[in-house]
C-alpha cells in the first residue's frame, strides 16, 4: 500500500465513521398553550390538610413544576397554625417512595386497576346473593364526608356493615360516655388556667395532638403551673414546673389520695359514699397530695389524664375536675374532640362476626397496621379465606399479602378529602399532584365505582368522590368562588350548623350514680412489687403509624437522642441495681412471653418501671390473664414483667452520647452558665437606616421541647440526606441542625430538669471556620452570614476542627448516590445536593434570604426586610423557640425582642461573635 | 583518578543486592496493601476511615506530623552539622539526606489524601497568581503547609543533587556500563572537577546549607501552626513551634539511627558507619529528649496554672481519661528510655540503641496521635465529643507509608552511593 492509497483508506474510515456517529432523528414539540399556573422555577403553593388518625392539620404544600417538594402548616388552620411536626414533613417521603405498592394484586398476579373492579363485583354480589354481610375495616379518621360517604353506604345497602378501629382505644371517651352520655375525649382548654395537673399524658410531646396543644400552651402570655406526674421521662414532664416519678401501677392510687384530700371536709352523704368507694383504691399516702389538693381547690385548675390509662384513673379524674370546679359544672365549655369516640365496641363487634362467620367478604382500608398490632384481629383475620379478604393499602404489608385482592391506595397529597379538626375548622385535601402511580387510585372512588355498577342508582350524579365531597359542602359552599376561595384558604367554619355534626350535643353534666357505678365495677389491680412496663411511641419506633420512613427513624428521639432502633429505658438508679450498663441487652419476660431489648439508661423514669416501645405491648399483652369485662382488654397501659440480664451488648446509635453538662477531666458537674456569656444588646438609632443586613436569630431555651420538626424541616428544605445507621454509630449523622438535650440536675430521680439547646451553625462573625479554609470556601458576606462555597471546597475539614459548636458536616461518602429516581423529585430546586468529601451546615436558608433580596429589589422601592420571610426551622417550630430577622433594623420581631431581653451567646467566652442569641429565664436567673 | 574504594563505589554486590532484593520485596508488598486502601479510599469516600463530625481530624494527621518530624534528622546532619564543620557527618549525611527526601513525600501524601476531594486539593492549592483574590486563602496555615512543605522539598532535593552531582560524576569516568555512563553523565550537570568548578561548588554548598538551616526550624513550625493557630485547648499554643522542632529531631534521630544500622549490616560499611557515629547521634536524642520533657512538664504547668478551665480539664483528662495508659507510655518512650543513653556502656551498644530508637518512633507517632486526637475529642460543649477509632484502612494506609519510605530508601541505596565520595576520600 503506497502513501496516498494509506490517506484514502484511512480518511474515507473517518468520514465514514463521523457520518455514522449522526444522533437519531429526535422530534421535539414546543409548547403550544404554556401553563397559566405553572412557571418553571417558580413555586406554587397550595392548601391541604394532613390527618393523622382522628388529627387534622391544615398545610400549605409548595410545588415546583407540579411536584410537592415541602409540607409546612396552614397559618389560618386552627390547629396548625402554620406549624408543622416532624412527621408531617416527612410525609412528602411516603409520596415518593417506590417501595409502595405499585399494582393491585390478585393473589400473586399483577393485574390491572380495572380487572380489579370487577372481582370486587362478584365477591360482594356473591355476598348479597347469599344474603350474607359485607364488612369495611377503616382507620380512625376525622373526615366527616367520609363518614357520611360509609354512612351512606350502609343505608342503601343493609348488608353493609362498618368497622372503624384505631390504634389506641381512648378510655377517656369510654369512660365519658359512661359518666355524661358523650362518646368522645375533650378538649384541653389552656387558657385561663393556673394550674394544670397531668397525670401520665404527654401533651406536649409524643401526642397526636402535641402540634396544637404546643402552640396552644406556649402561646399563653401568662403559663399556667403545671405539676406532672408519670412514669417516663416525657418532653410534658421535662416542661413541668414540678414534676413527680410515680409508678404506672399508682396512678390510681395517687389521684384517690388527691381526691379523699378535697372531699374529706365534705360530710354530704352521698359524697361519703363516694369515698368509702374511693378509700380502697388509695393503697398508699403520698407526701405531695395534699398540696396538689390544695392547689387545685385555690386556682383555676385542669387536670389532665392520658387518654389510654385505666377507666378508674379517668372516673376519678372527671370526678376531681368536678369537684374543683367551683360551679360544678366543669363540662360547660369544654368542646368536644371530632372523632374522639373509643372505638372498642366496633372491635368488639368485628371479632365477633368474624368468629360467628356471618361476615362473607371483607374491604379493609388503611388499616394494615393496626391490626398486625392486634394480635386477636389477626389471628382471626389470618384464618379468614384469602379470598374473601380485599385490601387497600399504600404498601404492601405483611397483612395485605395475606389477602386475596390488594390494590394500591392515592396517598393523602393525591387524592380528593376533606377533615374537620379540633376547633371545628374543616378542611379540604386537596390533590396536589395527580397519582405518581398510575395503577392507584383513591378507595373512595374504587367503592363509588363498584357500588354504582352493583346499584346503578346509587348517589346518582356523582361520578367521583370530588362530587361527592362537593355535594356534602354544598349548603356550606354554594358556587365556584365560594370553593377557591375555600381552597385558597383551606380551612372554613360552619357557623351556622349547615353539615351534620357529630356528638356535639349531649348531658353535659357527670352523673354521680354512673361515677360510682364505674368505681365499683372495674376491678382495680393495685400494686405490687413487681417490675412494670409502660408504651410509649417515638420518633425512631413509629413504625407502626407510618410506614417504613427512613427519614422519620433518623430523626433523634426527643428524649433519648436515639435513632434506628429502640430500647428499653430504665433509670440510672435502678439500672445500677440490676448492674446494667448502656447498651447491655436484656430480657424481659412476662409469663411465657419474652421480648429482647438493649437498654438505654435515661434519667427521671420512675423506680421500678421500664419503659418499652409501643410495638412490642402485644407481645407481652397476649400472655397476660385478661378481665373480660374490663375496659383494658386490649390495652393495658401498664404490664408487670420481670428483668433479666444478657451477656451480649448492642451499640446504641445515639445521636449524643454525653447526658450532663459533665466535665470528663474534672469529673464535676457544671452549670448551664458555664457554656454561656450575656450578650450586647442591639444600640438603634431610630433615624438611620444601615444599608445591610445583619442576620440574626434568637432561640428561646426554655420554649424548646426538642420535638425535632425544626431539624425536619431543615431536612427536607436543604436537601439533607438520610446516612443510615451504620453511619450514625460512626458518628456521621448530617443534620445541620442539632437538638442538644442535657439533664440539669442528674440527681433527682422527679425533676432531672432536662433542656433543649438547638445548636444550628451559629454564623459567627469571628468565625474560626473562615481563617483557617485553605481555598477560602468558608467566607464572610455582608450581611454577616457564614457563606459556604460547596464547588470551592476541598473537604480538608480543618473548619470542622475549629468549630467550637461542632455544626459542620462532612460528606464521608456520597450519600446521595444510589438515590432512588422517584425519590430524587422530593429535592428542593432551590440549592445543590453535595457531593462526596463537601464540607456542609446550616446556611440561614440563604437561598430564602436572596430569593427575598431579589423580589424586595424588583418591586420594593425602599428595600426594607421585615420579617417578610422564615427560615425553614423558624416556620416549623410549633413553639415559636426560634425568631429570625434582621438585627439591623430596629422594626422587625428579633430586634426588639433583643433589645428587651436579656440574650446570651452560646461559648461567648470564646469570642466568636455569633448571630445566634439564646434567651432563657433559667439563664437569667442563673447569672443574677 | 583516586582510587575509590569498592566498598563504597560498587556496595551493591550481588551478595548485598540480593539482601537487599528481600527487603525492597517485603517493603513492596507492604507499600501494595497501602496503595490497595488508598485506591478504595479514592473511589468510595473517607467513610471507610475512622473520622466522624467531632473527631474530623485522624491518624493520617498524626502520619503526616510523624513524617514531616523525621524528615528534620537528614536536613540537621547535613546542613546544620556542615555548618558547624561536624567533620563525623561525611559518611552519614547522603542516607539521612535521602531519608528527608523520602519522608517529606510520605508526609505529603496524607494531607493529600485526607481531603474530601484530593482531585482538586493538588491544584486549588498552588499558589498562582491570584489577583482575583479568590484562592488561596493566605489566612490558612494548612497553605502555609504547602508552601513550606514544597519549599522545603524543593531546597532539600537541591542541596542533595548538589551533593551527588561529583559522585556522579566520577561514576561517569568509572563506570563500564553504557547505560549508567549516559546517566550519570546527564545528572552530574556535567561536572568535571576542575578546580574553578570546586572553588564555586564549595561556595554553593555551602549558601544551600546556610538556606537550608533555618528551613529546618520554619518546616515543622508551619507544621505546628496548623495546631496553634486553631482555638482548640491543646493546641492553642505557644510553644508549639519550638515543641514540634524539638520532636522532629528527636524522632528523626532515631529513625537515622534505625536506617544507619541496617545499611551498615547489609552493605557491610563497618568500615565507615562507625560507633563514634551513633553514639554522637545518642547524644543529640538525649538532649532533644530533655528538651521534649521539658516541654511535657511546661504544658502539664501551663495547663494546670494557666488558669484556662478548658486546657486544665483536656490535661487531666489526658492524664487520667481514656487515653492515659497512652500517655504515661509515650513518657516512658520519649522521656524516661532516651535517658538509658546517658550511660556510656549502652551508647556502646548497637543494639540497645536501636532498640531504643524503636521505642522513641512508638512514643513520637502515639505521641502525635494523642495531640490530634484527644483535643477534637473533647470539644467544650458536652454534646460534641466523640470517640475516635481507626478503621483497618486507616491502619493499612500508615502500615504503606512506612512500606513507601522503606522500599524508596532501599531502591535508592541500592543505584546510588550512599557514602558521598567527596567528603570520605580525598578526590580533589
Amino acid at each position: 500500500m503506497n502513501r496516498r492509497n494509506f490517506i484514502t483508506l484511512i480518511s474515507t474510515t473517518l468520514g465514514l465513521g463521523a457520518a455514522s456517529c449522526k444522533p437519531p432523528d429526535e422530534r421535539i414539540v414546543p409548547v403550544v398553550e404554556p401553563s397559566s399556573e405553572v412557571y418553571p422555577g417558580v413555586p406554587n403553593y397550595y392548601t391541604s390538610v394532613f390527618t393523622m388518625q382522628n388529627v387534622a392539620y391544615g398545610t400549605v404544600i409548595k410545588t415546583y413544576d407540579g411536584r410537592p417538594v415541602k409540607i409546612d402548616g396552614n397559618e389560618l388552620h386552627p390547629a396548625s397554625r402554620g406549624k408543622s411536626s416532624a412527621i408531617m414533613q416527612y410525609q412528602i417521603y411516603s409520596l415518593y417512595d417506590s417501595k409502595r405498592l405499585r399494582k393491585p394484586h390478585l393473589g400473586n398476579e399483577a393485574v390491572k386497576l380495572e380487572d380489579t373492579i370487577q372481582t370486587i363485583i362478584n365477591n360482594l354480589k356473591s355476598a348479597f346473593e347469599k344474603n350474607k354481610k359485607v364488612g369495611i375495616i377503616i382507620e380512625q379518621h376525622c373526615s366527616p364526608a367520609l363518614n357520611e360517604f360509609l354512612i351512606k353506604l350502609s343505608n342503601d345497602f343493609p348488608l353493609v356493615i362498618n368497622y372503624v378501629l384505631s390504634t389506641k382505644q381512648s378510655q377517656e371517651a369510654g369512660v365519658n360516655k359512661l359518666l355524661c352520655g358523650i362518646d368522645g375525649e375533650f378538649a384541653k382548654d389552656f387558657r385561663n388556667k393556673e394550674y394544670i395537673f397531668s397525670l401520665g399524658w404527654d401533651f406536649l410531646g409524643e401526642d397526636k395532638y402535641s402540634l396544637y396543644n404546643v402552640h396552644q400552651y406556649f402561646s399563653l402570655n401568662k403559663k399556667p403551673k403545671l405539676f406532672v406526674a408519670e412514669s417516663n421521662m416525657t418532653v410534658t414532664g421535662a416542661k413541668a414546673n414540678e414534676r413527680l416519678a410515680l409508678r404506672p401501677d399508682e396512678y390510681e392510687s395517687f389521684l384517690a389520695d388527691i381526691l379523699l384530700h378535697i372531699l374529706i371536709k365534705n360530710s354530704d352523704k352521698e359524697i361519703s359514699e363516694l369515698i368509702e368507694l374511693i378509700k380502697p383504691i388509695r393503697k398508699n399516702n403520698f407526701a405531695i397530695t395534699e398540696t396538689i389538693a390544695k392547689n387545685l381547690l385555690a386556682y383555676k385548675s385542669l387536670i389532665l389524664i392520658e387518654a389510654d390509662q385505666s377507666p378508674i384513673a379517668h372516673c376519678l379524674g372527671a370526678i376531681l375536675n368536678y369537684f374543683i370546679n367551683s360551679d360544678k359544672t366543669f363540662l360547660k365549655d369544654i368542646k368536644l374532640l371530632p372523632f374522639s369516640a373509643n372505638h372498642n365496641s366496633s372491635r368488639m363487634r368485628l371479632i365477633d362476626d368474624l368468629t360467628n362467620h356471618s361476615l362473607e367478604s371483607l374491604i379493609i382500608i388503611n388499616a394494615d397496621n393496626i391490626i398486625a398490632n392486634d394480635k386477636q384481629l389477626i389471628e382471626l383475620l389470618k384464618k379468614y379465606d384469602t379470598d374473601k379478604k380485599i385490601s387497600f393499602s399504600l404498601y404492601e404489608t405483611d397483612f395485605s399479602k395475606t389477602c386475596g385482592l390488594s390494590i394500591p391506595t392515592s396517598h393523602w397529597l393525591e387524592s380528593w378529602g376533606d377533615a374537620i379538626s379540633i376547633h371545628g375548622g374543616y378542611s379540604i385535601q386537596q390533590p396536589i399532584i395527580a397519582p405518581i402511580n398510575q395503577e392507584s387510585e383513591q378507595f373512595q372512588d374504587v367503592l363509588l365505582k363498584v357500588f354504582q355498577i352493583i346499584t346503578p342508582g346509587f348517589l346518582k350524579g356523582i361520578n367521583s368522590y370530588y362530587d361527592f365531597i362537593r355535594r356534602y359542602y354544598a349548603p356550606l359552599i354554594r358556587n365556584e368562588e365560594e370553593w377557591e376561595q375555600v381552597l385558597k384558604d383551606g380551612v372554613f367554619y360552619d357557623t351556622d350548623n349547615l353539615v351534620r355534626r357529630i356528638g356535639e350535643d349531649a348531658n353535659k353534666n357527670i352523673n354521680m350514680v354512673n361515677a360510682k357505678k364505674v368505681l365499683s365495677e372495674y376491678k382495680y389491680y393495685g400494686a405490687n412489687n413487681r417490675f412494670q412496663a409502660i408504651f410509649v411511641n417515638s420518633n425512631e419506633i413509629n413504625e407502626d403509624i407510618f410506614f417504613p420512613n427512613p427519614l422519620l427513624k433518623e430523626l433523634p428521639g426527643s428524649m433519648t437522642k436515639l435513632t434506628w432502633h429502640s430500647a428499653a429505658l430504665l433509670n440510672p438508679a435502678e439500672a445500677g441495681k440490676l448492674g446494667i450498663e448502656n447498651g447491655d441487652n436484656i430480657k424481659i419476660e412476662t409469663g411465657n412471653k419474652e421480648i429482647k431489648l438493649p437498654v438505654l439508661i435515661i434519667d427521671g423514669i420512675a423506680p421500678q418501671t421500664i419503659i418499652l416501645p409501643a410495638i412490642q405491648r402485644n407481645i407481652l399483652a397476649k400472655s397476660v390473664q385478661i378481665n373480660s369485662s374490663d375496659y383494658r382488654t386490649n390495652n393495658l397501659p401498664y404490664i408487670s414483667v420481670e428483668i433479666k440480664k444478657t451477656n451480649n451488648k448492642t451499640k446504641l446509635a445515639l445521636v449524643q452520647k454525653q447526658n450532663y453538662l459533665f466535665e470528663s477531666g474534672t469529673g464535676r458537674f457544671n452549670s448551664l452558665k458555664y457554656y454561656f456569656r450575656t450578650a450586647q444588646k442591639p444600640i438603634f438609632n431610630n433615624n438611620e437606616n444601615t444599608k445591610d443586613n445583619k442576620w440574626v436569630m434568637a432561640i428561646d431555651i426554655d420554649k424548646c421541647n426538642g420535638c425535632g420538626s425544626c431539624v425536619a424541616a431543615c431536612q427536607i428544605e436543604n436537601n439533607i440526606p438520610v446516612v443510615g445507621k451504620e453511619e450514625v454509630l460512626n458518628g456521621r449523622i448530617m443534620h445541620w441542625l442539632r437538638l442538644d438535650r442535657y439533664f440539669l440536675n442528674p440527681q433527682d430521680i422527679n425533676n432531672p430538669k432536662p433542656v433543649w439547646i438547638p445548636v444550628p451553625c451559629q454564623q459567627c462573625d469571628n468565625a474560626p471556620c473562615e481563617s483557617v479554609c485553605p481555598v477560602s470556601a468558608s467566607t464572610h458576606s455582608p450581611d454577616g452570614l457564614n457563606e459556604t462555597t460547596y464547588s470551592r471546597c476541598i473537604g480538608s475539614r480543618y473548619c470542622m476542627v475549629n468549630c467550637p459548636y461542632k455544626v459542620r458536616r462532612f460528606n464521608f461518602y456520597d450519600y446521595h448516590k444510589g438515590t432512588e429516581k422517584s425519590l430524587e423529585l422530593m429535592n428542593n430546586p432551590e440549592l445543590l445536593r453535595r457531593m462526596r468529601g463537601v464540607v456542609e451546615k446550616c446556611s440561614f436558608c440563604i437561598h430564602r434570604i436572596r430569593q427575598e433580596k431579589l423580589k424586595i429589589k424588583d418591586f420594593n422601592s425602599n428595600g426594607e426586610m421585615i420579617d417578610s420571610f422564615k427560615t425553614a426551622c423558624q416556620a416549623a417550630c410549633p413553639s415559636n423557640v426560634i425568631i429570625f430577622g434582621d438585627l439591623n433594623n430596629h422594626k422587625t420581631q428579633v430586634s426588639k425582642l433583643l433589645s428587651e431581653r436579656n440574650s446570651f451567646h452560646l461559648l461567648g467566652n470564646l469570642n466568636t461573635k455569633p448571630s445566634i442569641y439564646y434567651l432563657s429565664e433559667l439563664l437569667e436567673s442563673e447569672y443574677a | 583518578m583516586p582510587e575509590i574504594p569498592d566498598k563504597i563505589l560498587y556496595s551493591m554486590t550481588k551478595q548485598n543486592s540480593k539482601r537487599i532484593n528481600i527487603i525492597l520485596l517485603i517493603s513492596a508488598v507492604i507499600a501494595l496493601q497501602g496503595l490497595i486502601s488508598v485506591i478504595l479510599t479514592l473511589k468510595s469516600g473517607l467513610g471507610l476511615w475512622g473520622i466522624n463530625n467531632e473527631v474530623s481530624w485522624g491518624i493520617s494527621i498524626s502520619n503526616f506530623v510523624y513524617w514531616i518530624g523525621i524528615g528534620h534528622a537528614g536536613t540537621l546532619i547535613s546542613a546544620i552539622l556542615f555548618l558547624f564543620r561536624q567533620r563525623w557527618r561525611a559518611p552519614i549525611h547522603r542516607a539521612a539526606e535521602t531519608m528527608t527526601l523520602i519522608a517529606i513525600f510520605c508526609a505529603a501524601l496524607f494531607p493529600w489524601l485526607h481531603t474530601g476531594r484530593p482531585w482538586f486539593a493538588a491544584y486549588w492549592l498552588f499558589p498562582y497568581l491570584s489577583r482575583m483574590g479568590l484562592w488561596p486563602n493566605y489566612h490558612s496555615p494548612l497553605f502555609w503547609d504547602y508552601l513550606a512543605i514544597g519549599t522545603y522539598f524543593i531546597v532539600s532535593f537541591i542541596f542533595w543533587w548538589l551533593g551527588l552531582a561529583p559522585d556522579l560524576a566520577i561514576i561517569k569516568k568509572t563506570t563500564k556500563s553504557v547505560f549508567v555512563k549516559k546517566i550519570s553523565s546527564v545528572f552530574s550537570l556535567g561536572f568535571s572537577g576542575s578546580s574553578k568548578q570546586w572553588a564555586s561548588y564549595d561556595k554553593t554548598y555551602t549558601l544551600l546549607a546556610g538556606l537550608i538551616t533555618p528551613l529546618v526550624i520554619a518546616v515543622h513550625s508551619i507544621v505546628s501552626y496548623d495546631f496553634a493557630v486553631t482555638w482548640l485547648s491543646g493546641w492553642h499554643n505557644t510553644l508549639f513551634p519550638i515543641y514540634f522542632v524539638a520532636g522532629a529531631i528527636f524522632s528523626g534521630m532515631a529513625m537515622v539511627v534505625i536506617l544507619l544500622q541496617i545499611t551498615r549490616k547489609i552493605l557491610g560499611l563497618e568500615d565507615y558507619i562507625k560507633l563514634e557515629h551513633f553514639d554522637k547521634i545518642s547524644k543529640i536524642i538525649i538532649a532533644s529528649s530533655l528538651i521534649i520533657t521539658y516541654f511535657y512538664l511546661m504544658e502539664a504547668f501551663y495547663s494546670m496554672f494557666g488558669g484556662n478551665d478548658y486546657e486544665k480539664n483536656l490535661f487531666l483528662m489526658k492524664i487520667k481519661g481514656e487515653y492515659a495508659a497512652l500517655f504515661w507510655f509515650v513518657f516512658v518512650c520519649n522521656s524516661l528510655i532516651p535517658l538509658l543513653l546517658i550511660l556510656q556502656r549502652i551508647r556502646m551498644s548497637l543494639f540497645i540503641i536501636l532498640f531504643i530508637s524503636i521505642f522513641i518512633n512508638i512514643g513520637m507517632w502515639i505521641e502525635r496521635f494523642l495531640l490530634v486526637i484527644t483535643s477534637q475529642q473533647s470539644g467544650i460543649l458536652p454534646s460534641a465529643s466523640n470517640g475516635y477509632t481507626p478503621t483497618i484502612v486507616d491502619w493499612s494506609i500508615l502500615a504503606g507509608s512506612f512500606g513507601l519510605f522503606f522500599m524508596l530508601y532501599f531502591l535508592f541505596i541500592k543505584f546510588i552511593p550512599v557514602i558521598s565520595f567527596r567528603e570520605n576520600i580525598n578526590i580533589k
